[in-house]
């Protein structure tokens, strides 16, 4: 890789069940895969948790927006359909049927993923198989299993859900996003540059991966 | 984990899609009417 073609660094603030941040990382993805340079990009999943006081038990997304904020079953589901019709447009699975809960311990398990150089590869499988109404993530066997299937060592993985392990990098990560600036998810900071709330689309992602790409070199040439 | 080099440029315009970090509620684009706030679930 030539100076030119330094690393960049992407960060994107995200929960696991927030359907934006699932469509917004595939976007996101897309964008990177369409340019020569790819290999360059790396993405970095930050944790934010959007309901830090969902419960632990699993229930239904319908069960869980009535329980935090009211309403009907039907209005939910209206909206998700919404969601759903835009995500199967896109080649995206996406599932009514999918559990909710609280996802503190995966955002641990994320952090020691990340520490492994797996992070995304374990954030990916998990949030594309939820979506897909394929596993229940909150559910530590199924999880550790997830895990595995990414390259990571299940034991390990087993005594991070055991303990409180990587609760302060986890609350941290909410602490540095609130702090930049972020008001909901996803929130993505290209090179801590430029943020791009909310799932945008492939093209705005592009846009400003161009936009990335020329200061970068706009730096290569000012300081030599 | 990389240092802010100076203030973050924001983009412009509305994304299609956002899950508000107080209430965990996510907008939802109306069919027709583009980006506007309605519910979706928590999380």
């Amino acid at each position: 890789m030539s100076v030119q073609e330094a690393p960049v660094v992407i960060e994107m603030w995200t929960d696991l069940g927030c359907p934006w941040c699932y469509v917004g990382k595939h976007r996101l993805q897309a964008a990177i895969d369409r340019r020569t340079d790819a290999g360059r990009f790396v993405v970095r999943l930050r944790s934010f948790e959007l309901n830090p006081d969902a419960p632990r038990e699993p229930e239904t997304i319908e069960s869980a927006f009535i329980r935090s904020h009211g309403g009907d079953a039907s209005v939910v589901l209206d909206a998700e359909r919404r969601i759903q019709a835009l995500a199967r447009g896109e080649g995206l699975a996406f599932s009514l049927d999918r559990l909710n809960a609280n996802t503190f311990d995966f955002h641990r398990v994320l952090h020691h993923a990340d520490e492994q150089g797996l992070g995304t590869e374990f954030f990916s499988a998990v949030q594309d198989q939820l979506f897909a109404g394929a596993i229940n993530p909150f559910d530590p066997v199924e999880l550790v299993q997830v895990a595995e299937s990414v390259g990571l060592d299940g034991e390990r993985v087993r005594r991070v859900l055991a303990s409180d392990e990587y609760a302060e990098e986890t609350h941290a990560d909410r602490r540095e996003g609130l702090a930049l600036g972020l008001t909901g998810v996803p929130f993505v900071v290209f090179d801590r540059q430029v943020a791009a709330p909310g799932a945008q689309s492939v093209e705005v992602y592009g846009q400003i991966l161009d936009q990335i790409v020329g200061q970068h070199a706009q730096r290569v040439v000012a300081h030599g | 984990m990389a240092d802010p080099v100076g203030p973050l440029v924001f983009v412009a315009g509305d994304a299609d899609g956002i899950c508000d970090s107080k209430t965990g509620v996510c907008a939802v684009p109306e069919p027709d009417t583009g980006p506007d706030a309605v519910v979706s679930e928590p999380q």
